[in-house]
């Protein structure tokens, strides 16, 4: 579904992506891992348009990608997560959601202030399915307060549901569990398997935990100093050799 | 031939203030807009002590200078440094206010008349295919050293390299031991040293009036953003070129009045085409 | 008396029609707009000049018309027309770049325009500027009776409320929706797939007819106008208008822009002005409205009144 052919960045002097290609199948949970700095999130910033990668191209189906705007991009139907969870702090969590659908006739200027039956009608289907949302991610006592109140598990959940908003036909999660609860982990987990099953979604997830890895992916990408340096099952991720002096002795 | 000097000139006079706005603009990572009146204020102030205290020239422009970097400090202190948390675009909004407040104190006290400094007048000399008064070459001359004084003290004296530790990267100064503090206010009184001799000199080859600051600015502005805003010789490429390219359209009389508009047309046209700007790095602040 | 009365009330209202404009620009958008007086300066030329009855202007012996007499409905909606198509220029190259650059574009576009307003003799009869600006229906009622005034302020008012109602509907809709996400972090809002350059491009328009249809309405109240009525000063002030009221909230724009432009501003148009230094009263008002707008920026940098909560209904 998603092919990322040859990419290079440089950022000044530093090469940050070195030739890198990756592929993720339709309806798959792909894991990207790889030791701090090396070159997976800039990966998923070339992939979603924040930068324009300097060699290489980037194709969704078949399409052409590269180069195209994160708003294109995520019309397109791939919608990425940060990081350090970036929600809109002077918006309550039910209005998080809601600014993330897709197709909006009230985000038309002049539709807007006319607020004809149809904005109304469709505001309101948006509110249903926003809640529906923040249900299945235990979020809904909290819809209407601000999002300043949450838990680092529970912001990247919210997160979650605005991607999930945008419906999506893929989504890049950037360390979906980072700064969460063992209880917060699995309950991600869990509704990542979920949206795979029940919305037919593919996932391409960077991680650090190595659990949540093993378990959840049906392929894993491994990352070393912006180059790919294998791929293939957590077994055989597991045992190879680069793979564990690079990065993994540490933690297995 | 005469706009080709006019212009020369300008873009002398406009280079000293333009390294000085692009350094203080890294520094403190905010467009000043206060800047181009802290040129006509300190202009102003060696009218006062020129003209009305009748004190010799030179004697005043140091007093004046020495007013002017001490206003810097101040406001750096009582508006800038404390509305730092709330980010440029605020920042911005206040230097508009402290704009006005000079513009409007300026026309308080002096009027709205153009106003000129009690020095001998002088007839010009030949040079060249040039007529120019040897004021005019000393202020040439002394704006391009002091300018060159700048890129020197940036590069060889500790509180240069102190002010460029800060302008990249304010954490890594302040963990390598840089008092950034102090820095910033270092930064705060040169660069208003710079803006004050910028005046001086620019009230010495035109008229002064409270509009000159803010008109300075504009071009100021114009030079900053063509040369690469953060980067220092871009702002002293910038000046020279619009300098030049400003007085040079007098030679059409229709654009005769329009010095300024060319100025700006010029800065759009770098925005849409290259908005990093001839010098500049991508990055700007 | 009561004509003077109106009179302030009027130029109020004109002026909180521009604030409202720069609050859908700056409160809601997060645009930097530092050349308001252009905006408005367009607004009150184009209606001026369409409105006016074609009168002659002398220069070296050169004999200039200006004005095309047409009625005031037409000269109002070519001020709006004009007003945003010109926010519609500066917009293409400046709007995907960052915010500070649009400042300096929109100071040194008024600036530009007010040059060509004192040059163009041809077009704006110069310094002198263009005078006898009809007032609506002035067939019926001379410009300078009480009627016309009231007419004036009645039709003032009207726009005033229908501007306010709509920069009311936007900060609620969806579309304003966007506007805050986008003020707050643009990135974001971008990757969730809204085109962040439409959303600013629309408001700038928008403010942009805001501000022209208010300096329509500045040229039939005044009925004359000249350069030196758009000088950058009246920017600051509508900004300052703008803080102490309250960005973000269309209240607060009007509460600045009374408590500035009519307390204030028309308030000490009583003290007497000190002889031969007849620029020292205004210049000092326009200082203590400078300091007043620092310590409003360091004291309550959102100004009198705060941004409308949003409450979403189930």
């Amino acid at each position: 579904m998603l092919k990322a052919e040859g990419i290079v960045k440089d950022f000044g002097g530093l090469r940050a992506v070195n030739n890198c290609s990756i592929e993720v199948e339709k309806g798959s949970i792909v894991g990207l891992i790889g030791p701090n700095g090396a070159g997976k999130t800039t990966l998923f910033n070339v992939i979603t348009g924040m930068y324009k990668p300097d060699a290489g191209k980037v194709t969704f189906k078949g399409e052409n990608i590269s180069g195209l705007r994160p708003d294109q991009i995520c019309q397109k139907g791939i919608t990425r997560t940060f990081q350090v969870s970036r929600e809109l702090k002077i918006m309550t969590l039910i209005e998080n959601v809601m600014l993330a659908f897709k197709d909006q006739i009230g985000e038309g200027i002049i539709r807007g202030i006319l607020n004809t039956a149809n904005v109304k009608q469709q505001e309101r289907e948006n509110l249903k399915k926003a809640l529906e949302i923040l249900k299945a991610l235990k979020l809904y006592d909290l819809r209407n307060e601000s999002v300043v109140i949450l838990s680092g598990g529970q912001r990247k959940m919210l997160e979650l549901g605005q991607a999930l908003a945008t419906e999506p036909k893929m989504l890049l999660l950037d360390e979906p569990t980072a700064g969460s609860t063992v209880t917060e982990t699995g309950m991600m987990v869990n509704f990542i398997r979920r949206m795979r099953e029940e919305q037919e979604l593919t996932f391409l997830i960077v991680e650090h935990k190595m659990e949540v890895i093993m378990g959840l992916c049906d392929k894993i990408i491994v990352i070393s100093y912006g180059e790919k340096l294998m791929e293939g099952s957590a077994d055989e991720v597991r045992q190879n050799e680069q793979v564990r002096e690079a990065y993994l002795g540490r933690e297995a | 031939m005469i706009y080709l000097g006019f212009g020369i000139i300008t873009g002398a006079v406009l280079a000293l203030p333009a390294v000085g706005l692009s350094l203080l603009c890294r520094n403190a990572k905010f467009f000043n807009l206060a800047y181009g009146d802290q040129l006509g204020l300190t202009a102003y102030l060696v009218l006062f002590f020129n003209v009305s205290l009748g004190l010799n020239f030179l004697t005043s422009v140091g007093l004046s200078l020495i007013i002017s970097a001490m206003l810097g400090i101040f406001f750096y202190w009582i508006i800038f440094k404390p509305l730092r948390e709330h980010g440029g675009l605020i920042l911005l909004v206040a230097s508009l206010g402290l704009a006005f407040i000079i513009h409007n104190t300026e026309l308080a006290i002096w009027g709205p008349n153009p106003q000129k400094f009690n020095i001998p007048f002088e007839t010009g000399l030949r040079l060249g295919p040039f007529i120019v008064t040897p004021i005019q070459l000393t202020v040439i001359g002394l704006s391009l050293a002091m300018t060159g004084g700048i890129f020197a003290l940036l590069r060889y004296t500790g509180i240069g390299r102190a002010m460029r530790a800060t302008s990249d990267n304010i954490e890594l100064a302040a963990i390598k031991g840089v008092d950034t503090e102090r820095t910033f206010i270092w930064t705060w009184v040169i660069c208003s040293a710079t803006a004050g001799l910028g005046g001086v000199f620019l009230a010495l080859i035109t008229t002064l009036t409270p509009w000159t600051g803010f008109t300075a600015l504009l071009l100021l502005f114009a030079a900053l953003i063509l040369g690469g805003v953060g980067n220092l010789l871009g702002a002293l490429v910038g000046a020279l070129i619009i300098g030049m390219a400003s007085e040079c359209a007098g030679i059409i009389p229709v654009l005769a009045p329009y010095k300024i508009a060319i100025a700006f047309a010029i800065m759009c046209i770098c925005l849409v085409v290259r908005p990093s700007g001839i010098l500049g790095k991508e990055r700007g602040f | 008396m009561t004509s003077f009365i109106i009179g302030i009330i009027t130029v109020v209202a004109i002026y909180c029609i521009v604030v409202l404009g720069l609050n859908l620009r700056w409160g809601y958008c997060g645009l930097l707009d530092f050349g308001v007086a252009g905006f408005f300066l367009i607004g009150a030329y184009t209606t001026a000049i369409l409105i006016s009855a074609p009168s002659e202007s002398f220069l070296f012996g050169v004999k200039y018309t200006v004005g095309y007499g047409i009625g005031w409905p037409l000269g109002l909606i070519a001020a709006a027309v004009v007003s945003g198509f010109l926010a519609f220029l500066i917009g293409i190259p400046t709007l995907r770049l960052r915010g500070d650059y649009l400042a300096i574009v929109t100071i040194g576009v008024a600036e530009i325009l007010r040059y060509v307003a004192i040059n163009e003799k041809w077009l704006t009869r110069g310094v002198q500027g263009i005078r006898n600006i009809k007032r609506p229906f002035e067939s019926f009622f001379a410009a300078a009776s009480l009627p016309s005034d009231i007419i004036l302020l009645v039709l003032t008012l009207a726009i005033l409320a229908l501007f306010f109602i709509i920069a009311d509907r936007i900060y609620v809709s969806p579309f304003g929706r966007v506007l805050r996400a986008m003020r707050e972090d643009e990135v974001v809002t971008s990757f969730l797939g809204k085109s962040v350059f439409s959303f600013k491009m629309l408001t700038f328009i928008l403010g942009g007819i805001y501000m022209g249809i208010a300096g329509g309405l500045f040229a039939m109240y005044t009925t004359a106008i000249e350069p030196y009525q758009f000088i950058p000063t009246y920017t600051f002030l509508i900004w300052a208008c703008l803080i102490v009221g309250g960005s973000g909230n269309n209240w607060g724009a009007i509460l600045g822009g009374a408590l500035l432009m009519g307390l204030f501003i028309q308030a000490t148009r009583f003290l007497p002005s000190v002889a031969g230094q007849p620029q020292l009263i205004p210049a000092m008002r326009y200082i203590a409205v400078g300091i007043l707008l620092i310590v409003v920026l360091r004291l309550r940098p959102r100004g009198l009144l705060p941004e409308k909560a949003i409450k979403i209904k189930e």
